[in-house]
């Protein structure tokens, strides 16, 4: 028992700042869990051990989920690079910031203020970030949760000494497939399936709800027109941008979109505590 | 060529024997006025659609599944997966899905037989229905308004009544199964079916001109429609997945824990960006104009050179689907008009 578990891969299972909604979906899977435990020894697992020594040797993989928003987390994170031979990055917050960092664009300073009014409170907060900004990211699993059989096929492909299927295709086709009809046609709602990463099977659509972006930005998003169409079906600025950024600010900020981020007063965080400061 | 007719009431109780032997697939509502192939069982015959225009999807979808296991693996090698189909019907195709099925039973024919499309494709039987345009179709431009074949039966709605023709022996067949609730044709009928004709030939006229559309795209390959195009469109697939045509797909590995696994086959988009990637993350057509471009020349020219006709049949279902509002119609004018 004791050789053969010493043969399995070494995976750790981390979660930095995020609501670890990732690694309650891995720990939902009951049954891919047990098949999982048989391939791989799982020597660190933050939500599902409460034992809180360090492992110290190298893992052969890694798991992080949340995002960066901290000196702590960053510091956590580049150990666990140094000590995992592989990183993957599971749920959107880790591969694209996710929802914290919906604020890419504001200063920490402005948003501590506006939220504790002092700055004592995190007093080492940064904006968040991907993981991709402070390490090498081997693979990516995004989703708002994950879709758990997208993360098991992936390990299953490493485990078989293979590539994880990279998937490069917009949620509209996956809608298209699945028969729905398009809400942005249909009901004039702000949907982001053109531009965001299938996998998903378009579940949100298939529920009647426009998708949220949750898996984040195709490598190749066609932003402008995009923006353009909802104009076309008479939506609001506001509301287009909001709902494209929302999962995935930083990656929307590199691709130099951060104009489309600034200019709508009503909707930025930013603008309404510039407005309380001047009226004090 | 035989020919009945059936009395407006009777299509129900024809299908309900046809399901005896066929698992029915009829057109149904699926709300703000899109209809779907969808199984007879689940929906009742009062919920057969004999007004719709076009379904979200085509009649593709039964024989080249969305995804489908090709075969599976494990330690002891590859096992191929026997396409069990119990036979089926497709009711109510219109002349532009006849078509459709045409082409894309040549491409997966010759040279080679995709044996788990054929093995569908053998055990369906095709029921044809004539059909009115709407704003949206352009079969007169793509000339696949006509019928010319591919059916097993082909109803046209008279009102009351259904004139019928026979396409083929399973067709024969079906009708004598219920041979009591058919007439045979009389003059009247006749004189209604060619009254029906006449009618729906005036409402069908070409809306754009295709005339040597594939020597002008190829002799003007950098027409600056193709960025204009690039510019607008998503590149999200949604008309290639409709497309009653389109044929490509992807083949990649589901692999579980264990290291077992099915080969899957999927549907797939010239559009997408990872389509052409190949070894050192080369792409052929990485810009979504040149993927755009590339999609209409295999429509328009590529087709033609290897089948003698075009590849679109103007169901008009991408403009439906296309969420960026592009127009084939307008499209393909603009390109004979500014290449000419």
């Amino acid at each position: 028992m004791n050789s053969r578990t010493a043969q399995k891969p070494k995976v750790g299972i981390f979660g930095l700042t995020g609501c670890a909604g990732d690694q309650l979906a891995l720990l939902n899977a009951e049954p891919e869990l047990i098949a999982l435990a048989g391939r791989v020894d799982v020597v660190v697992f933050d939500m599902a051990i409460s034992r809180k020594e360090e492992w110290q040797g190298m893992l052969d993989l890694a798991l992080v989920e949340g995002s960066v928003c901290s000196q702590r987390d960053r510091e956590e994170l580049e150990k666990i690079r140094k000590q995992s031979r592989s990183l993957m990055a599971i749920g959107s917050c880790a591969v694209w910031g996710g929802l914290p960092a919906m604020t890419a664009h504001i200063p920490v300073k402005q948003l501590n203020k506006q939220v504790y009014d002092d700055g004592e409170v995190f007093p080492k907060a940064m904006g968040a970030e991907p993981l991709s900004s402070f390490v090498t990211v081997d693979f990516s699993i995004p989703g708002c949760p994950i879709e758990i059989g997208e993360l098991l096929e992936a390990l299953a492909a490493i485990l078989a000494g293979g590539e994880p299927q990279r998937i490069d295709f917009p949620v509209c086709a996956e809608c298209r497939m699945a028969e729905q009809i398009c809400l942005v046609q249909s009901q004039n709602r702000v949907c982001c399936g053109p531009v965001t990463v299938g996998g998903c099977k378009a579940r949100c659509i298939s529920y009647g709800r426009p998708c949220d972006g949750c898996r984040g930005p195709v490598d190749d998003p066609c932003y402008d027109a995009t923006r353009e169409m909802f104009f076309r079906h008479g939506l609001a600025k506001a509301d287009v941008v909001d709902a494209l950024r929302r999962f995935s600010t930083p990656a929307w900020v590199e691709r130099n979109l951060a104009a489309d981020f600034a200019g709508d007063p009503q909707r930025r965080g930013h603008h309404r505590s510039q407005t309380k400061e001047s009226g004090t | 060529m035989e020919t009945f007719t059936l009395y407006r009431e009777h299509l129900g109780q024809f299908l309900d024997v046809c399901q005896e032997q066929f698992r029915v697939q009829i057109p149904v509502s699926a709300g703000d006025g899109r209809y779907r192939f969808s199984p007879l069982a689940g929906h009742g015959v009062e919920a057969l659609a004999l007004e719709y225009h076009r379904t979200l999807l085509p009649p593709k979808k039964y024989f080249l599944l969305p995804e489908e296991t090709i075969c599976t693996f494990d330690q002891k090698g590859y096992h191929p997966v026997e396409v069990a189909e119990e036979p089926f019907l497709l009711f109510g195709l219109h002349p532009c899905d006849l078509h459709g099925l045409r082409i894309i039973d040549q491409f997966f024919s010759t040279p080679y037989a995709d044996s788990a499309y054929q093995s569908r494709r053998k055990n369906a039987l095709i029921v044809g229905l004539g059909c009115l345009p709407d704003d949206k179709c352009f079969c007169a431009t793509m000339n696949t308004q006509q019928i010319m074949g591919g059916y097993d039966l082909f109803f046209w709605d008279l009102g009351e009544r259904f004139y019928i023709q026979v396409g083929s022996e399973a067709g024969h067949g079906l009708i004598h199964k219920a041979r009591e609730m058919f007439h045979d044709v009389v003059d009247e009928d006749r004189q209604d079916y060619l009254e029906t004709l006449y009618q729906r030939r005036h409402l069908l006229t070409p809306k754009v001109d295709v005339a040597d559309l594939s020597q002008i795209m190829e002799a003007n390959p950098d027409c600056a429609v193709w960025d204009e195009l690039g510019a607008a469109c998503f590149a999200c697939g949604a008309c290639t997945m409709v497309c009653p045509t389109c044929t490509c797909y992807d083949i990649f590995d589901r692999v579980e824990l264990d290291g077992s696994g099915r080969r899957c086959r999927q549907w797939d988009s010239c559009l997408f960006r990872d389509f052409d990637r190949i070894a050192g993350e080369v792409h052929f057509r990485s810009d979504r104009s040149d993927r755009v471009k590339n999609r209409f020349f295999h429509k328009e020219v590529v087709h033609v050179k290897q089948h003698q006709r075009s590849a679109c049949v103007g169901c008009g279902r991408c403009q439906e689907a296309c969420p960026a509002g592009i127009d084939v119609v307008s499209v393909l004018s603009r390109v004979h008009a500014s290449c000419a």
